[in-house]
């Protein structure tokens, strides 16, 4: 296993997978106590939303969340840790997904009782064995005071974490098979004046992934730890092995044991206790044995907890500075979250930067990009491709449905919000609103390999429009004046798969019926999705998420917005009075 | 989250190919009699994980079919319900070998002696640890058992005595040990756990509480006329606590051992508690006590069980008055401050405060008070 003065040299950061709140807020409180600049985890593993609020110190920060722990690998960087708090079920499954995305890591802890025997032998024997540190299944982990906290080991409430001073780098080290009893020992040897080196509880599983003996051997390797504690239990063999590091001076620190489970003994058949180790099916393997065997061996027996504790209080006290933690008061959870605007300093900043610098950068194109990506644009590409959509999409004409309606109601007498809203509110599948449905095809249809004709087919048995596919009023031979400009950002890019899939469906599309060209929207999506992976560096899961939340109609939504505050204004000038349909443009069937 | 005890007809259902032998239950012997095979005599036990069973008078040899009822019906006299019949085997003591399979951290270890039978363990130096390559007995069987032990997550097989006829392994009887925790990948499941110790309501409603949830609780009466009733929280604490009454020389006054960890919900506290007091109040001790301890938990709320404690112990309040019973509590953990003020008021407002600590005060010291009050 990996050794505790490295752990203190570089702790590194974890990932969580699965969802456990309590657990990783004390993480973040441990962290934050001990003086950390960032938290420890990085991330979380987690199919509940996309980022997780928790408090640093007093105030609020947002963890990001991951559906998978691929799409986790580039968002996080480096990671050392999982904390692995997935069901029993999947607990072994999850780890070796973990290890396939990060290789390089140290280990982690697998929090999950109920881990079958034979998934954490296989785990040991694939990974502890060579050189990973898991520690589990069951237990609550490792603590490095000062340094690292992977687990529930110390407490989930931060109080309990001050109260035995968990922050302040010692000399005990307190090993354990039992989650519970290892915080009640650094109870006691907190309350005994100690500080302690590393807490460590392997787990009450029959077949912990880092065992006793490894736990043993990395007290005695850690130059810090000058005095070991040692709580075991009734049932296995493992304690014959501790006194054989002993007795063979593998280990020379002092160490301070307690065996439970003397009331097994007290009953004719074996007595399964808590753990699924804690049954001694024969002589050797009960507490009186084992407290024999360590005994022998030169190690400090308690037999009863009283005597632990004497023993505990016996071990001389080192003077070590206490880190005086920062206080945690009034802690209060928001009720939202917003990433891209703040007060600041410098009065109100919108993404990044305060509103007069933007004022004085002066190009309405990159705030607008920012304001649609949620940081500034990387690339001058994606600005002008903003700029030119924008100024393309402006208006197309009174006779246009969202035209129409704010025309209309606006010479209903309504003023310009009603008037506005009525245009905006047309807005859908069929009229401008197709640009996220288009990127939406040509997405899946890049993304998962289809064949062009293969997706033309299939709309066309299920009698369904593609999205971005056709025009009312141009065709082949008449060309859209627009879309020769979108199209021209082609050229600049080095790679347009998207663009190229989308003229491969136009190309079928078109050999069936001359008007079901690459319209507006069509293209704006495709040039859009080129722009965003080869210009922005977007990975397909981020463009997948910006598909979902309709990101692409934006470009349609906000310069068509200027067209219809334009068409109100022109109303209110022209004032014509209520606009009625002439008798002869109804059918009355 | 422990290895369990399997049948043996579902451990040989899993184990041999094509096995011809019957489960029956003593509610549906004329049913399951209907499967055996009229013109074969049978070998009939008792099938609820008892070892021994030729030497305590718990089986039938050469029984015909039309008898297996009445034979079944007799070993029931005994208190047994399950059985299990098998076609009889005839065969020669000196056929008899012993072989067993654990899984153990460095593989499946394979323990046979050329001399199996009854007395096996009066000639233990006649057992040799092997590993599967190596052990002396057909290559097919033990890969069929290993491969088995794989699939099905059973931890420790048995077979004695084990009869090998040229390439044929015969298991005449054989214990099976699974792992609980491989039981929802597994062809075997809770119906076929067998355990010889009969549950009492309150461990039977206890068993079923641990089952729906994702907390863990156990409940087992050692002494169901014990002074000390305890509700203890987790694994290594309550052994810890239940060894300071052995300590002192009373482990006779304890009536059970149990624990509730992982975090269970305020609902699931009062359950479980409410089970524990239930067969308190059938205890005929003279005087008796309710000890509610656990070390310092990292993630257990004490204020949130604890809520769920307080409710089940309103519900009997005066009962517990009525037969003097009081109440010693040690805990600490999460809340542990306001789990502490909850209980004692409690307490205190309902006249059956024995004592309540914190995690200033040694774990097992309220096992000491517990005993003081009981008068021993």
């Amino acid at each position: 296993m990996r050794n505790i003065a490295d752990i203190r040299f570089y702790p590194g950061r974890m990932l969580g997978l699965g969802n456990y709140r309590p657990g990783y807020q004390a993480i973040l409180d441990f962290d934050y106590l001990s003086g950390k600049s960032e938290p420890s985890i990085a991330g979380i593993v987690t199919a509940a939303g996309r980022f997780q609020k928790y408090f640093w110190g007093t105030r609020e920060v947002l963890i990001p969340c991951f559906t998978s722990i691929e799409s986790a690998k580039t968002a996080v960087g480096d990671i050392e840790w999982m904390f692995n708090v997935n069901s029993g079920r999947r607990a072994a499954q999850s780890t070796r997904q973990f290890f396939q995305v990060f290789p390089d890591a140290a280990g982690g802890h697998i929090f999950a009782e109920d881990v079958p025997e034979k998934d954490a032998l296989e785990l040991y024997g694939t990974y502890q064995l060579s050189g990973k540190t898991i520690i589990g299944p069951a237990g609550v982990g490792l603590l490095v005071p000062g340094y690292l906290k992977l687990g529930v080991v110390g407490g989930v409430d931060y109080r309990q974490l001050e109260k035995n001073s968990l922050m302040t780098p010692g000399s005990v080290a307190v090993l354990s098979a039992s989650g519970g009893m290892i915080n009640e020992i650094i109870t006691q040897v907190a309350s005994a004046g100690h500080t302690i080196s590393f807490a460590l509880c392997f787990g009450g599983d029959r077949f912990p992934t880092t065992t006793p003996k490894d736990a043993f051997l990395a007290a005695e390797a850690d130059d810090a730890t000058t005095h070991i504690v040692y709580y075991g239990e009734l049932g296995g063999q493992d304690e014959y092995e501790l006194a054989d590091l002993i007795k063979s001076g593998q280990m020379t620190k002092p160490v301070f044991a307690y065996i439970a489970g003397v009331i097994g003994e007290n009953f004719d058949t074996p007595v399964q206790f808590g753990h699924a180790k804690a049954l001694a099916g024969n002589k050797s393997e009960t507490a009186s044995a084992k407290r024999q065997a360590l005994k022998d061996a030169g190690a400090a027996v308690a037999l009863s907890m009283a005597d632990f504790a004497a023993s505990i209080a016996s071990i001389p006290t080192k003077k070590t500075e206490r880190k005086e933690p920062p206080v945690i008061q009034d802690r209060k959870t928001s009720l939202f979250s917003s990433t891209i605007s703040r007060e600041s300093d410098d009065g109100y900043e919108f993404v990044g930067s305060p509103l007069q610098q933007w004022a004085k950068e002066g190009d309405m194109a990159v705030q607008i990009g920012a304001a649609l990506l949620g940081k500034r644009p990387q690339s001058q590409m994606i600005v002008d491709f903003i700029r030119t959509v924008f100024l393309l999409s402006v208006d197309h004409g009174p006779q246009v449905s969202g035209a129409l309606n704010t025309i209309v109601t606006a010479r209903a007498g309504k003023g310009l919000v009603d008037s506005l809203a009525a245009g905006l509110l047309t807005i859908g599948p069929r009229f401008g609103g197709a640009v996220s449905d288009a990127a939406g095809e040509w997405f899946t249809g890049v993304t998962e390999g289809k064949e062009p004709a293969e997706h033309v087919e299939s709309y066309a048995k299920a009698k369904k429009y593609i999205g971005g596919i056709g025009h009312k009023k141009y065709r082949l031979g008449l060309p859209d004046p627009r879309t020769d400009l979108l199209a021209e950002f082609a050229d600049k890019l080095p790679n347009h798969r998207y663009f190229d899939y989308a003229k491969a469906i136009e190309a079928i599309t078109t050999a069936k019926k001359g008007n079901l060209i690459l319209n507006v929207d069509g293209h704006i999506a495709a040039l859009m999705l080129d722009i965003l992976e080869t210009e922005e560096h977007y990975d397909e899961a981020q463009l997948r998420d910006l598909i979902s939340a309709d990101f692409f109609n934006a470009l349609f939504v906000i310069p068509r917005t200027v067209g219809f505050v334009a068409h109100y204004l022109d109303q209110k000038r022209l004032d014509e009075g209520l606009f009625r349909l002439p008798d002869d443009d109804v059918l009355l069937a | 989250m422990a290895r369990v005890k399997l049948s043996e007809y579902a451990a040989k259902s899993l184990l041999v190919a094509n096995y011809t032998g019957v489960g029956l239950r003593l509610d549906s012997l004329d049913k399951d009699t209907a499967r055996l095979d009229d013109s074969r005599h049978y070998v009939v036990k008792v099938d609820q994980g008892i070892k021994k069973r030729g030497k305590q008078g718990l089986l039938r040899l050469d029984v015909p079919k039309a008898d297996v009822p009445a034979a079944c019906r007799q070993l029931a006299e005994k208190g047994f319900g399950r059985f299990v019949a098998e076609p009889m085997v005839a065969h020669e003591e000196a056929e008899e070998h012993y072989v067993s399979f654990e899984r153990t951290r460095s593989g499946i270890a394979v323990s046979y002696s050329e001399k199996g039978g009854v007395n096996v363990e009066d000639n233990p130096g006649g057992i040799q640890v092997y590993s599967p390559d190596n052990a002396p007995l057909p290559k097919d069987f033990i890969s069929h058992v290993v491969s088995v032990m794989d699939e099905q997550h059973l931890s420790f097989v048995e077979i004695n005595p084990l009869l090998i006829r040229k390439d044929d392994c015969l298991l005449l009887d054989a214990a099976v040990l699974a792992d609980s925790a491989g039981e929802y990948v597994a062809n075997w499941n809770e119906n076929d756990v067998v355990d010889p110790h009969v549950p009492s309501d309150s461990e039977a409603a206890i068993a079923e509480l641990n089952q729906n949830s994702p907390a863990a609780f156990s409940f087992r009466v050692l002494n169901p006329d014990g002074a000390l009733w305890l509700l203890l929280s987790g694994g290594g604490a309550s052994i810890t606590i239940a060894d300071e009454a052995m300590n002192q020389g009373k482990a006779n006054l304890i009536g059970n051992y149990g624990e509730y960890s992982g975090g269970p919900t305020t609902e699931e506290s009062y359950l479980y508690t409410r089970n524990v007091l239930k067969q308190a109040f059938t205890s005929n001790a003279s005087r008796k006590a309710i000890i509610i301890a656990g070390g310092v938990a990292n993630f257990t709320d004490v204020k949130k069980t604890f809520k769920g404690v307080i409710q089940a112990l309103q519900e009997v309040a005066s009962d517990l008055r009525a037969q003097n019973i009081k109440v010693f509590v040690r805990r600490g953990g999460p809340n542990e401050a306001e789990g502490l003020a909850l209980m004692k008021k409690f307490l205190e407002q309902n006249d059956l405060l024995g004592s309540v600590h914190g995690s200033d005060i040694l774990l097992t010291d309220v096992v000491t008070e517990a005993l003081e009050y009981v008068g021993a």
